[in-house]
């Protein structure tokens, strides 16, 4: 199959972000079960199943775990948040120093709701992520790092290829000494295993390291400027100065620090003008670079376009995205919100590899 | 201290490390920061974590290309993704154990020989090698990373000594800083991962000595359990596998250090 | 994440542990509710209601058994528990930041020194005897106790004077203390005054306020879109989780095979 039908690897954490940001706009039940359900559709149609279990498994497990832990701690620490009770636990009486903390006490279906439906907020952003772990391995980010980061995803690379190579290195030593009926577990099995396997690692980067220098690595294509270098270095730390600011006014309240989100959109712009303006000096060339063509803009965009539309309609409408149990009622829909969701599954059409038995046309028409 | 220390960093890229780990710590500490304001603004609580997962990858991402302009040659690169490649190894097979990791073993060892701006990249980098190899990277990534820095650069920062008293210096050190690795990895997770409706959540507005009680109530409930054992195990191997593992690492610094140089050479500081 | 295996190894753990609750006496407890709309859009300044709960009932049962007794509408919270709107005011919003500070209703416990600023919330008290808690809506408030106080008196000796009284009544009894302009007390409020005696000040209304929070209340379900179009809106977004629940689990099938 052809590489250039898939989009790009940056695409697929792009349009997973814009999808994570939609659900940390919202606390619908409804729309966060139906992201979830986009983020699952897509990620099953459209993910690579070449290699072992997909990623998505492993986080739809954590987040069931997290929902679980939300719901227990929600009935042992319960706040007695007003509602109907459903059981009431015994509680135990608190030391002074833990005033404020109680334990136990009554179980409200309202807490509970609450809980679950905080819980599937941070289910939805995990699963978010596992889609694009299974989606674009982050391998493949790792290639479209820009010039600037050359060393560290050499680092990266490297380390990558000698973590088999360790746990083999760590096989053999273990075997060799079980020949032997030395103690292979235990402290004594740590300290006999461990020092021959890190000798042998370290002796490898040695030679790792002739053989990168003999091939030229490391050194720099041009002379450096000690003054954009140093002004690349101060406008990152004002740059991120900024952030922090702007950063600490947006969640402390508008006034503590007047303009606080533009000061942290300025941090930002700084920061990164500031790692773009110590890159220029890094020419690289690329091996097979990966073409970001228009169909990873469309699935980049589609993303973004579901968290703005998702935030659109909360600021319309803050009653349309968010959800409360207090009163007890059914989570309703605007029809903006759910644009919002549906919009976040236009991948599937224009990701979607010809499939030579057609049965993937019917899919489409399905998941569109 | 007969250790070679590698300084990946030039002066203004410490200042520069410095200021993103101010940084890092606001965005871990911001609950108790915004608390001391004592402003209820619930409106914008749900930024926060927006807020955070844009701040973090930035500030690492900040830090490797100070890394990667400073006086990184081939053998730094070399050793630092060896010994990542050593520490995902020894995370790998053990996330069944409840979370006993001996990396910090490594890392503390490691960051003691050779300093605290490669401690800081070591600790990144296996976490997010870690990460990669086994398609886990979530939103926990970027915390875990600058958390695992700072355990490498603390190491680092030890004063000096050796033979016995060395190693229970960085046995007692390895000991605190696991704790405290997961302190600060609950305290990532605890604004948004608890919910308001329970009575150790973060209330926006409460005041500092209410979040902090409802914080501890919280650590001790969910992580202090996996935290105290992690610890234990550390500090011993440090205790009881250090000594050798210092020698090797030292020897392997020594013959960096040593080898034929490419063009930028990484500075060797010499210990007092 | 295995850490919180251990959470609910925990959980289990105290579950278990026998009941430490604290014993509360048998009989019930007046509480004065005291409710100050901030004066604004055509509500009255203030009502208070004096309540019997039962033992072990929280303040927030107190309050809704006074909105309840005032055949007000309830209150509502966030997903936090955050009060959002007592009485249906305000319609829309849950604490929201203004210009200059943030509107919101503050809490208060009063005692015969004065309001204080309350740090928990109504459904974390368990109400004790002869209490009065008191909300205020803070147009332009600061969040933090430095925000203005419901005014009166904040003894609950002040005000409900009859508070020593026990009647054998199970329905919250209710007393009315004047705040506003007088008013003829409202049919609403005094049939269930029945069990205890009016105070000689008392003429205020709740009346005033239901008609208020009404009109507050038509009008935010006016401004939104008609029922059966948003009804049909959500059970459209119920079909397409049904219809993305049913292509994820024929594709995971598809996948395993």
């Amino acid at each position: 199959m052809n590489r250039e039908h898939r989009p790009h690897a940056v695409a697929w954490w792009l349009w997973s972000a814009g999808l994570a940001i939609a659900a940390l706009r919202t606390s619908n039940p409804l729309l966060l079960l139906l992201l979830a359900g986009v983020i699952c559709v897509v990620t099953l149609a459209l993910a690579d199943r070449t290699g072992g279990p997909s990623p998505l498994g492993t986080f739809a497990r954590v987040a069931a775990i997290i929902i679980v832990l939300r719901v227990v701690l929600q009935v042992i620490f319960g706040q007695r948040v007003p509602g109907h009770v459903l059981v009431s636990l015994p509680s135990l009486p608190m030391p002074s120093w833990a005033e404020g903390v109680s334990i136990g006490g009554p179980v409200t279906v309202e807490g509970l709701l609450s809980a679950l439906s905080g819980g599937l907020r941070l289910a939805v952003v995990l699963l978010a992520f596992g889609a694009a772990n299974s989606l674009a391995s982050p391998r493949e980010v790792l290639r479209s790092l820009p010039g600037v980061l050359h060393e560290i995803a050499v680092a990266v690379t490297v380390a990558l290829c000698f973590a088999p190579e360790v746990l083999a290195s760590v096989r053999r030593v273990r075997q060799a000494r079980m020949l032997r009926g030395r103690p292979t577990t235990g402290i004594a099995g740590m300290r006999g295993i461990a020092v021959p396997v890190l000798e042998d690692a370290l002796e490898r980067s040695v030679q790792l390291a002739a053989s990168m220098g003999a091939r030229g690595f490391g050194r720099r294509p041009v002379v450096r400027s000690r003054a954009r270098d140093r002004g690349a270095v101060a406008l990152a730390i004002v740059g991120s100065l900024l952030v922090l600011a702007g950063g600490y006014g947006i969640l402390a309240g508008s006034d503590v620090i007047p303009g606080a989100a533009w000061l942290a959109v300025l941090g930002v712009v700084a920061a990164a003008g500031g790692v773009l303006l110590s890159g220029r000096r890094a020419v690289r060339t690329r091996y097979r670079p990966a073409p970001f063509g228009w169909r990873s803009t469309v699935c980049a965009l589609s993303g973004w376009a579901t968290a703005a539309l998702m935030a659109v309609a909360g600021i319309l409408d803050p009653a349309s995205v968010t959800w409360s149990p207090w009163p007890l009622s059914w989570p309703a829909v605007t029809p903006l919100a759910l644009l919002a969701i549906v919009v976040g599954l236009v991948p599937i059409p224009v990701a979607l590899r010809p499939s030579p038995r057609g049965s993937t046309r019917a899919l489409v028409e399905v998941g569109a | 201290m007969n250790g070679a220390r590698q300084r990946l960093l030039s002066t203004p890229g410490r200042i520069l490390l410095v200021s993103t780990s101010i940084l890092g710590a606001m965005a871990f500490l911001w609950p108790f920061l915004v608390s001391a304001t004592g402003t209820v603004d619930s409106a914008h609580h749900h930024d926060a974590p927006i807020l955070l997962l844009v701040i973090a990858p930035l500030l690492l991402v900040l830090l490797a290309v100070e890394v990667s302009r400073g006086r990184i040659d081939a053998r730094g690169i070399a050793v630092l993704g060896i010994l990542a490649a050593c520490g995902t190894a020894l995370r790998i097979p053990s996330p069944g154990v409840a979370g006993l990791e001996p990396l910090f073993f490594l890392l503390v060892l490691a960051g003691r020989v050779y300093g605290p701006g490669f401690g800081f990249a070591l600790g990144g980098l296996t976490i997010l090698v870690s990460g990669i190899a086994t398609g886990g990277v979530g939103p926990w990534l970027p915390f875990q990373m600058l958390a695992a820095g700072w355990v490498g650069a603390g190491a680092g920062m030890l004063p000096a000594g050796t033979g016995r008293a060395e190693r229970w210096v960085l046995a007692g050190y390895t000991g605190v800083a696991c704790i405290l690795y997961g302190t600060v990895m609950n305290l990532w997770f605890w604004p948004f991962g608890v919910g308001g409706s329970t009575s150790i959540s973060y209330v926006a507005g409460a005041g500092l000595a209410t979040n902090l009680r409802h914080f501890i109530a919280f650590d001790l409930a969910t992580s202090l359990g996996f935290d105290l054992p992690r610890a234990v195990l550390n500090a011993t191997l440090i205790l009881l596998v250090g000594a050798p593992v210092l020698v090797a690492l030292r020897r392997a610094a020594a013959r960096t250090r040593l080898g034929p140089s490419t063009e930028v050479l990484s500075e060797v500081a010499e210990a007092p | 994440m295995r850490r919180f295996s251990l959470l609910i190894l925990a959980a289990a753990l105290l579950g278990a542990v026998p009941g430490a609750a604290p014993a509360l006496a048998a009989g019930e407890r007046t509480i004065a509710v005291v409710v100050d709309f901030g004066a604004g859009e055509g509500l009255p300044a203030s009502f208070t209601l004096c309540v019997k709960e039962p033992s072990g009932a929280t303040d927030a049962q107190a309050l809704a058994d006074a909105l309840t007794t005032a055949k007000l509408r309830q209150s509502t919270y966030s997903s936090s528990g955050l009060l959002c709107s007592i009485a249906g005011y305000p319609s829309t919003g849950c604490g929201v930041p203004t210009s200059s500070g943030y509107s919101y209703w503050a809490y208060f416990h009063g005692g015969a020194e004065g309001w204080s600023y309350a740090s928990d919330g109504p459904a974390e008290r368990t109400a004790s005897p002869g209490t009065a808690e008191g909300w205020r809506f803070e147009r332009d408030g600061r969040g933090n106790p430095s925000d203005q106080v419901p005014p009166g008196p904040s003894g609950p000796a002040a005000l409900c004077p009859s508070s020593t009284e026990t009647t054998s009544t199970t329905l919250p009894a209710v007393t009315t203390t004047t705040e506003a302009t007088p008013v003829p007390i409202s049919a609403t409020a005094s049939s269930t005054t029945t069990s205890q005696p009016l105070p000689p000040t008392s003429t205020t209304t709740p009346s005033v306020v239901h008609e208020a929070a009404a009109r507050t209340a038509a009008a935010h379900e006016h401004s939104s879109s008609p029922a059966s179009a948003s009804a049909m809106v959500t059970v459209a977004a119920v079909g397409l989780l049904a219809v993305l629940g049913v292509v994820a689990l024929v594709l995971r099938r598809r996948s395993r095979a």
